[in-house]
């Protein structure tokens, strides 16, 4: 990131192809659908952008990345409230491309799995969702969670600790 | 509370990020990416953000090989003075060649004007010429040195010229406190008159008395500087010295030395070109009294030959009447033969001396040839420095007489 902010596209390059990924799912589980997350991958990166000049290196850039798409979640969720019903949670996990080469069984239990999870996440609240997120899809610990989010640690492990028996739950019904 | 512990360790677990099954589990779930136009549109807005600064980063990587500034523009300050100054001189030249062009027969002496400035800027003036350029009113020194006019022509421009080249030189050879006098006072007029040496239409007849008195004693050894000394104060002393150069020359002087009386005398021999050596005549000086000693036994030798009439008769008995005061004259006119011939019989110095001066006054009424054969005879007896004078004296008395070769490098 520094590099770039000296004007080096090519880092940028490096930069981008690493966190694409993670980024977009991060917005996709925050946002539940695809044009959303779209518009915010795009936003995030464009905050990116134009604050090149004013990183500094003080945490992880996948920190401060996540931490700019967080905001901008945070955002939009407050602008489209109320969230999306379960019927949109069925579309977004039939867009959802499945495993391939499995047995049908195996499919079908592993689909039902997924499916489970992904209907968990959805019932869980923003804090406790993106909590979950940063630290399923990041691997961010307790520390990190709490500086993109803006909160404490302990109550970004009282997130955790909700989302997880939650989702606890509903594999357990 | 066993279901509750298992519960709390699975999240241990999960915080920890052990290996669970919730974690395969979400590992399954499909990982979304953005679409190839997402990527593409994010990664055109990255470069579009920086394109102005990599264009800045290049244009300041050319500057630092790039000349600064200042310099291209204190070349360029440079290049247009140099241009001015030589369309300056060009024009300079240009305004001087119009006249020439006018007049056909002045380009030579244009061109000749031209070429003499930067001679007479690099030729060192000569330190006693400040006394001659004291008659001429100052020109200017950017004026280029003008022609000789005909009315200002020199009667004697030669030896004058000749007298002025050999001063500095006799002055340069005798490191003496009369140059540091000498220098001085022409360092004094060094500002006011020009250095146009070989172009001086006349040069005041008291400067050529100095410079041969300064000639005299760059030949004489350490022993003779007080005799410079007292030359100096004559010169001081008398009018036309370098003391008083601008008093020296009254204007009748320069009507006097070119007077057809003094001429004859000088032609005739009966009088030396001395230019107002005259004024010695009164000196105590031991050598300018042989010398004048020697002048009047040329005199009365000249009297004996002319009988004594004529135009040499009146600067003779001139000379004569200065140098009355000493005996020589009784001398020269009571010859002493057995002096002539007996010259070591003289044990005094000053006995010597007489005998020497009385011998060469003897000599000196001989033929020429007859005188050479004395000369010979003193060579053979040691006696060089006599035959020296000797050699001078017939030289003087009969320049029109061949020297013969074992003699000629007695004359200096």
């Amino acid at each position: 990131m520094l590099a770039y902010g000296r004007g080096d596209a090519h880092a940028f390059e490096a930069l981008y192809t690493r966190h694409r990924g993670t980024l977009y799912r991060f917005l996709l589980r925050h946002c539940r659908e695809r044009a959303s997350a779209d518009e915010l991958f795009q936003e995030t990166w464009s905050r990116v952008i134009v604050a090149r000049e004013r990183y500094r290196p003080e945490a992880k850039f996948t920190t401060w990345l996540l931490q700019i798409a967080h905001n901008l979640a945070i955002d939009l969720m407050r602008r489209n409230r109320p969230q999306a019903g379960s019927e949109e949670t069925e579309l977004i996990f039939r867009q959802l491309d499945a495993p391939e080469a499995e047995r049908p069984e195996r499919v079908l239990s592993e689909f039902e799995q997924r499916r489970r999870l992904q209907l968990a996440l959805e019932d869980l609240p923003d804090e406790q969702r993106t909590a979950f997120v940063l630290r399923m899809e990041n691997g961010l610990g307790l520390e990190e969670i709490a500086e993109v989010t803006g909160a404490g640690q302990e109550t970004v492990k009282s997130r955790l600790r909700y989302a997880f028996a939650k989702i606890r739950a509903r594999f357990a019904e | 509370m066993t279901h509750r512990n298992h519960h709390e360790r699975e999240f241990e677990a999960f915080l920890a990020g052990e290996e669970s099954e919730l974690a395969r589990l979400y590992r399954r779930l499909p990982q979304s990416e953005p679409d190839p136009k997402l990527d593409a549109a994010v990664l055109a807005m990255a470069r579009a953000a920086v394109e102005p600064q990599r264009m800045n980063a290049l244009r300041h990587a050319k500057d630092k090989h790039r000349r600064p500034l200042w310099v291209v523009g204190l070349s360029s300050a440079a290049g247009v003075v140099l241009a001015a100054g030589l369309a300056w001189q060009m024009r300079g030249a240009f305004n001087e060649s119009l006249p020439s062009a006018s007049n056909p027969a002045s380009p030579a002496a244009a061109r000749s004007e031209r070429e003499v400035i930067p001679i007479s800027a690099i030729v060192p003036p000569p330190e006693p010429a400040t006394a001659e350029t004291a008659a001429i009113p100052p020109p200017a020194l950017s004026v280029p040195m003008p022609p000789p006019a005909p009315a200002a022509a020199p009667a004697q421009p030669a030896p004058m010229a000749e007298a002025a080249r050999s001063a500095p030189r006799a002055a340069k050879a005798t490191p003496h406190k009369r140059e540091v006098e000498l220098a001085a006072a022409s360092a004094d007029k060094k500002d006011q008159a020009p250095r146009f040496e070989t172009t001086q239409p006349q040069e005041p007849p008291a400067a050529a008395p100095a410079r041969e008195a300064l000639a005299d004693a760059a030949t004489d050894s350490a022993s003779n500087r007080a005799d410079g000394e007292r030359d100096l104060a004559r010169s001081t002393a008398a009018p036309g010295s370098s003391g008083a150069r601008p008093q020296a020359f009254p204007a009748t002087a320069p009507t006097d030395y070119n007077s057809v009386e003094r001429k004859a005398a000088i032609a005739s021999g009966t009088r030396r070109d001395d230019y107002g050596l005259d004024a010695e005549a009164g000196s105590t000086d031991p050598r300018v009294q042989q010398e004048q000693r020697a002048r009047q036994s040329r005199q009365v030798t000249h009297d004996k030959g002319t009988g004594g009439n004529g135009l040499a008769a009146k600067p003779a008995s001139r000379t004569v009447a200065a140098d009355a005061a000493p005996a020589p004259v009784l001398q020269e006119t009571a010859p002493a033969p057995a002096a002539a011939s007996t010259p070591a019989s003289t044990v005094a110095t000053g006995d010597a001396d007489k005998s020497a001066e009385t011998e060469l006054q003897r000599n000196a009424r001989l033929a020429p040839d007859e005188w050479i054969k004395k000369i010979r005879e003193l060579l053979r007896a040691g006696r060089r420095a006599d035959a020296i004078k000797n050699v001078e004296l017939l030289r003087e008395r009969h320049p029109d007489h061949v020297l013969p070769d074992d003699l000629r490098t007695l004359h200096p």
